[in-house]
């Protein structure tokens, strides 16, 4: 019965030297409450000098909590929290914007005992109409060049000749609607596996727009099973509208632009079912495709047609490559309506385009060069340029 | 009018999609976010008249006697069993054989998905080997120098990433394939890249400014 | 189904669209129009069920618990909230798409039409110059004498290794981008660049082709794997 009553006195002790040791910590600093720039709003920067009690021996303090409230004298609610050694956070829960805030920030000891800063604000959070992070400045210091050498070619190309070097997939284009015609078999053009958010298939929809102008014209048949279900009417829309622009619209079959299945290998069933039994002259394959794209091309390999492709994908090319006759390599997919066009404006934006290849090798070879000169003779001059072109 | 129109929506949607990405304030990103609704809404429309287009056709097979248009009885046939039973109730029992109505587990609908469509195009990706192995054949017999090095590459890399590779020919068959892998197959990557990427923008920006309109039928 | 029919069935299509590698036939045929018939019909129940109705009737309230929540919303504010304007744009493009149908008003589908390629068109503009090209000049930018160290000290061999592999790779990119070149002849010193260059892409597709044909091997065998097998049951 003794341990007990020895004990007894002693957590008496115990409770008595912790109670007189709870004293409540030094309070952050300076604190100042900012809306926070470059977002969408209902977000304040809170920055502060922290406690010199972090690193006290006796009841440290291990973290902060934010409070905030509408007015300075109303009841203050907390907000968030960051632990000790923070210097700043980004309030974001509960706050709206235009309204007022008061913010407030409560340091915690060891032993729960706490102190609060002086109150900052007024801060009313508001969203920006412009991001200024230089990341976005980047982009449209880049935009104002490379729209800018397309603009201005476009706007220039009417005045004079421009030359455009011979793309021999691009030729085979009015190659193969020409051997359509001579042999009165049908032409097979394919957009692909993509919807319309692809590239590669709005590509793709300029040069269905060429063909079909042309088919038109020499009365050749155009097939055009689509694949999906957007794509579908919008090359209905550019089919109609081409034999209408060519001043043929009774030559137009609704029936040969056709919705197949949004469904790959059931697509590609079909297909090369078409291939076999209409035996095309020409097939084209342009815009996103996948694993499909040998099928299709061995098919209509097979069956005897002249096949020309186009896609940005890298290995749906190798594959093109191998099995097609002529394949548009990446950029010339994109090039491809512009050389069909032959209108001033589309040759322009390909000359703005090489432009933009200039701006590109010229920023390259330039990184290369100081990255030698600085590494070995330690002479800085692209420092610049990197800061404003391409830093994060 | 009707190409006016169009014209305006177009080149509005396209300039403030552009200038959004520059805005941070959450009105432009509540535009953001619900435009893949409309365009999921628009594209759910479009199937509708995706298979309106793909019946009609094959109606329009069958009453000209087209050659082949037994194949169309199959496949309306076929789509309208798919389709009914998808809508129909679970409580609706076709017999133990077909299975149940609507889309749960052993409904008609499930049981055609799962042995008919799931094996065939597991058939259909298999096949794919057949198709390399005959466009490879092709190509082997490729005689311009380009073609040729494709194929050498090709080989190179195929033979360096089995391990029989280098098991027969010793170990700098897959360091030149790991060469080739990270050093020109990477360079000419971002030359396509770069390319494609100034092809993507010319190409977006002659559609938001209107000078491309080919899916507006055709030109000027 | 029983399991030896549907796995017959499943055994039969198989084969028929196999078929198709010796040549066009009746069976194939005839399994096509069943793939395309039982495809199309399951993606039309699908797709009304996932994007049409929730999309459509749900979220503009047409639709039980949620027509009560828009007209609650209706009556204590007297407008629609946001959300509900933008449902209701989707639903009227929708709507006007449908309109295809009827040929007198066909044309007025392309509003919907305008409305997607152009918002495309303006995401793709900025989207691309950004991951695709100011990245690109950031990975280029390499050093063309790179020091290897070995141990502390400086390795000949290695940094000459290294070196070489930055050139390649500077060289290819540069070449390669020149073989882009549409508005200068390719002849000349030029030429020959761009002629390296297409060097550089013929060794990419190259290599995408070889790692390709590898992995579709597999599959092949995996499928002659389940005739012989689950099917047939003449492997063990």
């Amino acid at each position: 019965m003794r341990k007990p009553l020895i004990l007894f006195p002693l957590v008496f002790l115990f409770l008595f030297v912790f109670a007189s040791a709870q004293t409540p910590p030094t309070p952050v600093d300076s604190l100042q409450a900012v809306d926070t720039p470059d977002d969408a709003g209902g977000q304040v920067d809170l920055t502060w000098k922290p406690s010199p009690d972090e690193g006290r021996a006796v009841s440290p303090v291990i973290g902060y909590q934010i409070l905030a409230a509408p007015a300075a004298d109303s009841t203050f609610v907390p907000i968030g929290t960051a632990s000790a050694g923070a210097t700043s956070v980004t309030a974001k829960d509960r706050l709206e914007n235009g309204r007022p805030y008061y913010f407030k920030i409560r340091a915690y000891a060891m032993d729960s005992s706490y102190a609060e800063s002086e109150v900052a604000g007024p801060v009313v959070p508001k969203g920006s109409w412009w991001n200024t992070k230089p990341a976005y400045l980047r982009i449209v210091i880049w935009m104002v060049f490379v729209v800018g050498f397309i603009l201005y070619n476009i706007r220039k190309a009417g005045k004079k000749e421009l030359y455009i070097r011979p793309i021999a997939g691009i030729d085979a284009i009015d190659e193969g609607i020409g051997r359509a015609t001579e042999m009165g078999r049908p032409i097979l053009f394919i957009c692909g596996l993509g919807d319309a958010a692809q590239a590669a298939t709005l590509a793709a929809f300029s040069v269905l727009g060429r063909v079909a102008q042309k088919t038109a014209q020499y009365q050749t048949r155009l097939i055009v099973p689509c694949y999906e279900p957007i794509v579908f009417t919008i090359c209905q829309d550019i089919v109609k509208g081409a034999y209408l622009n060519a001043g043929r619209p009774e030559a137009y079959n609704e029936k040969d632009v056709f919705f197949v299945v949004y469904d790959q290998f059931p697509y590609v069933a079909a297909v090369n079912g078409i291939m076999l039994r209409e035996k095309p002259a020409t097939n084209f394959y342009l815009g996103q495709f996948y694993a499909e794209s040998l099928m299709l091309a061995e098919t209509g390999f097979e069956a005897g047609s002249i096949q020309i492709a186009g896609t940005d994908q890298l290995i749906q090319m190798s594959f093109f490559i191998v099995a097609c006759d002529f394949t548009l390599i990446g950029e010339e997919l994109f090039a491809a309506s512009a050389y069909l066009s032959k209108e001033p404006e589309q040759v322009g934006s390909i000359k703005g385009q090489d432009w933009g290849k200039v701006i590109f090798a010229g920023l390259s070879i330039l990184g290369v060069v100081s990255v030698l000169l600085d590494e070995n003779l330690r002479v800085h001059f692209f420092g610049f340029f990197r800061k404003l072109m391409l830093n994060e | 009018m009707r190409k006016e129109i169009p014209l305006v929506i177009m080149v509005a949607c396209g300039v403030f999609m552009a200038i959004q990405f520059f805005v941070p304030h959450e009105l432009p990103a509540l535009i953001y976010q619900n435009l893949n609704k409309t365009v999921q809404v628009v594209g759910a429309v479009a199937l509708v008249l995706g298979i309106v287009s793909l019946l009609s056709l094959h109606f329009a097979k069958i009453n000209r006697r087209q050659p082949g248009y037994g194949y169309s009885y199959i496949l309306i046939a076929f789509f309208f069993m798919m389709a009914a039973s998808g809508f129909l109730p679970a409580k609706v029992n076709l017999g133990s054989f077909l299975g149940t109505g609507d889309r749960v587990e052993g409904s008609f609908y499930l049981n055609l998905y799962n042995y008919v469509l799931t094996p065939v195009q597991a058939t259909m990706f298999a096949l794919l080997a057949f198709f390399i192995a005959s466009a490879a054949f092709r190509a082997f017999r490729a005689r311009s120098v380009i073609a040729t090095l494709l194929l050498l590459t090709a080989i190179i890399v195929m033979i360096g990433r089995v391990p029989i590779g280098p098991f027969v020919l010793g170990d700098w068959i897959s360091d030149l394939a790991d060469w080739i892998m990270a050093v020109p197959n990477a360079a000419a990557k971002r030359a396509v890249i770069v390319g494609v990427g100034l092809g993507i923008l010319s190409l977006s920006l002659k559609m938001v400014l209107g000078i491309e309109r080919a899916w507006l039928g055709g030109g000027r | 189904m029983p399991g030896m029919v549907s796995l017959t069935l499943a055994g039969f299509l198989t084969l028929g669209i196999m078929s198709f590698v010796y040549k066009d036939n009746p069976i194939y045929k005839f399994c096509e129009s069943i793939f395309i018939g039982v495809s199309a019909g399951y993606y039309f129940v699908l797709i009304f069920y996932q994007s049409l109705l929730p999309q459509l009737t749900d979220k503009i309230g047409l639709t039980g618990a949620l027509t009560d929540s828009a007209l609650a919303y209706y009556r204590q504010s007297g407008s629609l909230a946001s959300v509900q304007w933008f449902n209701l744009i989707a639903a009227v493009l929708g709507m006007m798409m449908l309109m295809r149908l009827l040929p007198k008003i066909g044309w007025i589908s392309r509003w919907p039409l305008a409305f997607v390629i152009g918002s495309i068109a303006g995401l793709k503009l900025i989207g691309e110059l950004q991951t695709n090209i100011m990245t690109q000049i950031q990975k280029s930018i390499l050093p063309l004498w790179a020091p290897q160290y070995v141990d502390g000290s400086l390795s000949l061999a290695a940094s000459i290794g290294q070196s070489l592999t930055n050139i390649v790779l500077v060289g290819g990119i540069l070449t390669g981008v020149i073989y882009f070149f549409f508005s200068k002849e390719h002849k000349g010193v030029f030429g020959g660049a761009a002629r390296v260059g297409i060097w550089f892409l013929m060794v990419t597709f190259g290599a995408a082709f070889g790692l390709t044909v590898m992995s579709r091997m597999s599959l092949l065998i995996a499928r002659i794997d389940f005739l012989l097998r689950d099917w047939l049951h003449l492997l063990g």
